[in-house]
């Protein structure tokens, strides 16, 4: 079955036939448009809103028990400590996008990385690449024996509460699922025919891993990253919950938003709904992108 | 065999038990346009009579058997036309009328059998539950019914096996299972699917064997699908074969399928056939039958491809060999112009030479639990040699190491022991750089095409890649047109990724990349079973066309006989990691010696009901052993018909010369072919795993 | 099946000893002095020169890890550095609260989750479909504590019929047994014990079994979908079976067992799920324990959490395995 265009036409490659089935999906599609505007906004927060989030010039505009309703000057009202809210939720998406980024591009290197190494020295490494990949998959194993929320906790618990130990503590829960997802899809794919069809050739090691087994590989790997950005999003908020997510005021956060707003919402319920939802469609957003992308990436819908 | 169709002959007959009546299936998916998979086809089957529905892959004829069974996929798939059984349309019965008479009135035995089973629940419950669902019957009632099912289709033990899950049996007993299960209520009508082709060809023997004697006793009519004209002319009172969804040959099966009897028009008017129903002139065609025309070339093609293969394969006076003349008449040629040396006697030098040669390699079980070690010995001892510019055929079925030995050939498989020599090096001593640059001689052709070559890489980077892995100066443009023409693609396929192409073209691809580095030898691991039996012989034929210009040298593994006989100048045969017999393709194929190349070709039915049924088979008892644990001797003793009390169980037979080149491993090949020993008669059902 | 478990036993022994050595590495060796942290910023330097002595951290580190080491083989996790109590104690006296509630949890789950997924598979395409791949995807992405908060503010703090927080109403005066506030109740036959912790139940085991039913309806209704396609339930239909049987025997059956391989993962969940459900609802598990001891950088309670976590969590999973070997007969334990 010749491809859809003409006899002369270049051929459409994977990535390419992929992109057509993406387009296609009106679930894509949200998530692509959340993700986008998520995006836009964090990006141009400073735009969005005249004031700083730090700012609490309005507070003596609330009392406990009540504040403004929402007006011109502020859209969404006042939270608490009198800061406006749709400078907080702007900065807001600033923050989860960063800290989310960022943590889970730190986890997907060091975890690719390693999974890479694993699995290339497992499959044409011999007896001695075998037992190095021996050793870093016992490595994660270690990893893995603690539920990754866990391990985040116990990291951020050590560093201390500001934005790098969030960052470090939810990109090393991520490391052990991105090393081993990828080893084993290059495990999976060092098995088929392409490869040993490469050797036969008579290719170098080194080209038959970079060129052949590694492009084939890490498919998996960019669909789990766009799934753990969704993760990531969650779990930096759910560190800032617990107390260990940044703490200076200065940074607004979903995250802490959500706690601070607790004791409040039988008279402001608002305070905690707004972060609530916007944590919830982010990650959904995140969520939809790397699902869609999983299935038109998935070579069983190839037609 | 008196058959009703017999009867039918006189004219009005018995009303038929199915009648398919225009049916057409159309498969409609979103944004796609609808595929009629099957397009008016009309059939009938008549009590106790055994039709067949031939064609190839994507012919519509397993969708028109799951349209008779209700088991088209409820939405997507939109079917025309009637099906009456017994008078009454199944096709518009309400789910539960269908429901009463599915695996009572009418059962089917589906294609796969190591999938057709479920997995979590004991063959035992499988085989009641449906006794139970049609017949008010205690458990114990159907559980000692489900016990004789078992020992009729020739399941030894049955009481341990009723316990058992599917994953404890071998393809070919699980098949039996299914079979046992279709005719559990004794059923008017069976629909088999395809029912052997997913196993190999001694075991298909064994099944289709207990299908036929199992289906007379009952007197059910059946409705066979099939690809191959052998089964059905050993089995069928009738053939209807499809293409492109519709039937475009009707014969009664009283003759042998072949193209020179197919067109019905030839036949004079008068002319009587056996069964009557396809003694008609051309003036009334059927309305079954697609339009003459166009129609009647394209069915002719159909009919020569199918039967070509195997036709080939058997009854083949010396010297009328169709395909012009023999490969040996062609091989100096390709000698003198590439100016081999030869050695004296005429024989060409060797350009490969393996001694000894062993495989093992451990096993862990594959759980998820135990890791109980074992050695696999794939590879036990072989001894081969292809002189330079000769095609070695490597058949056997799988499991028996073809595999194994030809990826170890070329270093792709680790050697345990032996030598393996190429052109004068000892391939088995080189390691890194000196290996990589040996691979530039020697190349392999796969079996899956597409799983082959890398799907992300376009055509041109696939071909061209191995030249610059070896530092080859070229032309990117010239060399792949070059490579593309040598095999037949055009120039545009160079910007194309594989999964574009169909299957042959794959393999063309396939075979062009294994050209680029010019080898001389080319290992081809089942080059073809892969593809439908008509793209089959236009890769075989390129194969040779290649050889011929090149002067190659291949080594070609197949299970399938025909296929090797088709390219080889000698053939092996290999049973259990050993090599049995070899010899040159005329002479193995017109007088096989090793008991087990003798049921191995016998096993292959022959699209010619005449020859078919009044032809003696050896039926071989039980399923290959493990190459774990193969057995003491001879390996294939505890199968053999042949097999007598001394020698063969305890002293392992080396291959013998027995004159001319035809080599034997078996202690009493001369007795076997002076006749002094002959076969036991055993019965067909036998299996232990 | 008694060697498998126990080769499963001895390879968690590596395990945890890498992450005991990691968990030391970590607490002691990064920047950041715990002496100092235990202190404050405003200690005085003899102080803090007193504490490191006490906590032996002016040793080397081998020294200090053998140290370490030692008291961990007895079962000595040493002791909270908040409210003094031997860490292993307290774990001990959490865990049946966390039990019990992520059993609950698992409970909803699987009750709910199962039939769920499998309607929404049998659907596949049409409104019952839709709407549970929708809702199961906002039960995912939801933050568990999100949910918890939105419970709490709905059914306890605006419609008053349940509890807001607490495991039982400290003014009745219940028996305990084992712990387990609900079984206890029912085993004294103190029912208005058992039906108040019931009632305190409720809320935090549907906030932690939302995630994990969004789940196991997705695991569900994939697998299923893909069991529908297999030949064999093609053959069991072929044999004119009720749709009741083919559904309960070919294709539940082995659907369902794509669903045990994620209890294990589902486990993890659930334990994190704990510690931020716990703390909402203020239920005195080892989630609400370790929050307030991460509140209070109480290292040792962390530190021997996290590796008793480790170990309770390597147990479920291997639980699991065992199970699955039962159910699949394909699978062999040996």
């Amino acid at each position: 079955m010749p491809g859809p265009a003409g006899p002369d036409a270049a051929g459409v490659s994977l990535t390419r036939s992929a992109w057509r089935r993406f387009k296609r999906n009106p679930a894509a599609i949200t998530g692509a448009v959340i993700v986008l505007c998520f995006v836009a906004v964090a990006v141009c927060a400073p735009v969005l809103t005249p004031y700083e989030p730090a700012s609490v010039e309005w507070a003596d505009e609330v009392t406990l028990d009540s504040g403004p309703e929402p007006n011109s000057a502020h859209l969404l009202g006042l939270d608490r400590f009198g800061s406006d809210l749709w400078t907080q939720m702007v900065y807001g998406a600033r923050t989860s996008l960063v800290l989310g980024l960022v943590s889970t591009v730190i986890g997907l290197t060091v975890g690719a990385v390693l999974g890479a190494m694993s699995g290339g020295f497992a499959t044409v490494g011999g007896r001695w690449g075998r037992r190095v990949d021996n050793i870093l998959m016992r490595l994660v194993d270690i990893m893995l024996s603690v539920p990754s929320l866990l391990v985040a906790i116990s990291i951020a618990a050590v560093l201390g509460a500001n934005s790098w130990s969030v960052i470090l503590a939810v990109g090393a829960a991520q490391v052990p699922f991105f090393a081993r997802l990828l080893r084993g899809s290059m495990l999976g794919q060092s098995g088929e025919d392409y490869v040993v069809a490469a050797h036969a050739l008579g290719l170098r090691k080194r080209q038959i891993v970079v060129g052949h087994i590694l492009p084939n590989s890490v498919g998996p790997t960019i669909v789990q990253a766009t799934l753990s950005l969704a993760t990531a999003i969650i779990e930096v908020a759910s560190l800032s919950f617990l107390g260990l997510g940044e703490s200076d005021p200065a940074v607004a956060e979903w995250g802490r938003m959500l706690v601070a707003a607790q004791d409040r919402f039988d008279v402001a319920p608002q305070l905690a709904l707004y972060p609530g939802i916007a944590i919830a469609v982010t990650a959904l957003g995140f969520t939809l992108l790397g699902e869609t992308m999983r299935e038109a990436l998935d070579p069983r819908s190839r037609r | 065999m008196t058959r009703p169709t017999e009867a039918a002959s006189a004219g009005d007959g018995p009303a038929p038990l199915l009648d398919v009546d225009r049916l057409s299936v159309t498969f409609s998916r979103k944004e796609e346009p609808p595929v009629r998979a099957v397009d008016e086809v009309s059939f009938r089957i008549l009590p106790g009579q055994h039709v067949g529905l031939v064609g190839e892959s994507g012919s519509g004829k397993s969708v028109t058997s799951l349209a008779v069974m209700g088991l088209l996929p409820r939405r997507g798939a939109h079917v025309d036309g009637t099906a009456r059984f017994q008078g009454s349309d199944v096709l518009a019965m309400s789910p539960r009328e269908r429901s009463r008479l599915s695996g009572r009135a009418i059962a089917m035995v589906f294609q796969d059998p190591m999938t057709s089973l479920n997995p979590v629940v004991p063959i035992g419950l499988q085989i009641t539950e449906v006794i139970r669902r049609h017949f008010d019957v205690s458990k114990a009632e159907a559980r000692d019914r489900a016990g004789d099912l078992l020992a009729k289709v020739g399941i030894p033990d049955p009481a341990r096996r009723l316990k058992e899950y599917p994953h404890q049996l071998s393809g070919g007993l699980r098949q039996r299972v299914l079979i046992a299960i279709a005719l559990a209520c004794e059923p008017r009508l069976l629909i088999a699917d395809e029912p052997t082709t997913a196993l190999d060809v001694t075991i298909q023997a064994q099944v289709l064997e207990v299908l036929k004697e199992l289906v007379s006793e009952t007197g059910a009519a059946l409705l066979m699908i099939t690809h191959d004209l052998g089964v059905v002319a050993g089995l069928c009172d009738e053939v209807n074969i499809m293409y492109s969804g519709r039937i475009v040959e009707k014969a009664p099966l009283c003759r042998p399928l072949r193209p020179a009897a197919a067109p019905v028009q030839r036949r004079a008017p008068g002319e009587r056939s056996p069964t009557g129903r396809a003694a008609r002139g051309p003036a009334a065609p059927d309305p079954g039958i697609a339009h003459p025309g166009p129609a009647v070339d394209r069915r002719l093609r159909v009919l020569t491809e199918m039967c070509e293969p195997n036709r080939r394969l058997h009854h083949q006076p010396a010297g009328t060999d169709p395909r012009g003349p023999s490969r040996r008449a062609l091989l100096p040629s390709a000698r003198c112009r590439r100016g081999e040396p030869e050695s004296e006697g005429g024989r060409p030098v060797n350009l490969l030479h393996v001694r000894n040669l062993k495989v093992h390699y451990p096993v862990r079980e594959a759980s998820l639990f135990g890791r109980r070690a074992g050695t696999v010995k794939a590879v036990d001892g072989v001894d081969l040699d292809i002189p330079e510019g000769h095609t070695l055929g490597l058949v056997g079925e799988s499991g028996c190491g073809k595999s194994t030995l030809g990826k170890a050939i070329l270093r792709l498989a680790p050697v345990t022991e032996g030598s393996v020599t190429f052109d004068g090096t000892d391939v088995g001593g080189l390691t890194g750089e000196s290996l990589r640059r040996m691979r530039q001689r020697m190349q392999m052709v796969f079996q899956d095409p597409l799983a082959s070559l890398n799907p992300r890489h376009s055509v041109a980077r696939l071909l061209t890649e191995p030249l610059r892995a070896h530092g080859v100066e070229f032309d990117a443009t010239t060399k792949v047109r070059e490579l593309l023409d040598q095999v037949g693609l055009p120039t545009s396929a160079a910007r194309k990724y594989p999964y574009e192409f169909s299957g042959g073209q794959r393999q063309r691809l396939g075979i062009a990349r294994a050209l680029a580095l010019h080898p001389r030898l080319i290992v081809a691991d089942e080059p073809v079973s892969a593809l439908d039996v008509s793209i089959q012989a236009q890769i075989l034929n390129l194969l040779e066309e290649l050889q011929r210009e090149h002067g190659f040298t291949y080594l070609v593994i197949a299970h399938d006989l025909a296929v090797v006989r088709h390219v080889s100048h000698e053939v092996a045969v290999m049973y259990l990691g050993g090599v049995v017999e070899q010899a040159e393709s005329e002479t193995l194929y017109r007088q096989p010696r090793h008991p087990y190349t003798k049921a191995l070709m016998s096993a292959v039915p022959i699209p010619d009901p005449v020859v078919e049924r009044a032809r003696e088979r050896i039926v071989l008892l039980g399923d290959p052993p493990s190459p774990v644990a193969p057995p003491s001797g001879c390996r294939f003793h505890t199968r053999c018909a042949f097999r007598q009390t001394t020698r063969c169980h305890d002293q392992r037979p080396v291959l013998r010369d027995m004159g001319d080149g035809h080599r034997v491993a078996c202690h009493w090949a001369d007795a076997i072919a002076a006749g002094t020993i002959t076969a036991a008669p055993g019965p067909a059902t036998v299996g232990v795993p | 099946m008694l060697g498998f478990v126990v080769r499963r036993l001895l390879q968690l022994v590596p395990v945890l000893f890498g992450l005991s050595v990691l968990l030391f590495i970590w607490v002691r060796a990064l920047p950041g002095d715990p002496a100092r942290a235990l202190l404050g910023r405003h200690a005085t330097p003899e102080a803090v020169a007193d504490v490191r002595a006490r906590l032996g951290l002016d040793k080397s580190l081998p020294e200090q890890y053998v140290a370490h080491l030692k008291p961990l083989f007895s079962g000595d996790f040493g002791r909270s550095i908040s409210d003094g109590r031997p860490v292993l104690e307290s774990f001990f006296d959490k865990l049946p609260a966390t039990l019990q509630l992520g059993a609950a949890a698992l409970l909803i789950a699987v009750v709910v989750g199962i039939p769920l997924g499998y309607l929404a598979a049998r659907h596949q395409g049409r409104w019952p479909d839709t709407l549970l791949v929708s809702g199961s995807l906002l039960g995912v992405v939801t933050p568990v504590f999100f949910v918890a908060i939105l419970l709490r503010l709905v059914f306890a703090d605006w419609l008053h019929w349940l509890p807001t927080g607490g495991q039982q109403d400290p003014r009745i005066d219940a028996t305990h047994v084992t712990d387990f506030y609900v079984l206890d109740g029912i085993l004294t036959r103190e029912w208005d014990a058992a039906w108040d912790a019931f009632v305190h139940l409720i809320l935090p085991a549907i906030a932690l079994g939302t995630m994990a039913m969004a789940y196991i309806a997705r695991i569900t209704r994939a697998s299923v979908i893909e069991v529908l396609g297999e030949d064999y339930v093609r053959t069991a239909r072929s044999k004119g079976l009720s749709v009741m049987t083919v559904s309960r025997r070919h294709v539940l059956r082995n659907a369902l067992l794509a669903v045990v391989t994620t209890v294990g993962l589902m486990a993890g969940m659930l334990l994190s799920g704990a510690v931020l459900t716990e703390t909402v609802f203020n239920f005195t598990g080892i989630g609400h324990y370790l929050f307030e001891a991460i509140s209070t950088r109480d290292y040792p309670v962390i530190e021997g959490f996290v590796l008793l976590i480790a170990v309770f969590y390597s147990l479920i999973n291997l639980a699991v395995d065992v199970a699955y070997g039962v159910i699949d007969p394909r699978v062999r334990l040996s």
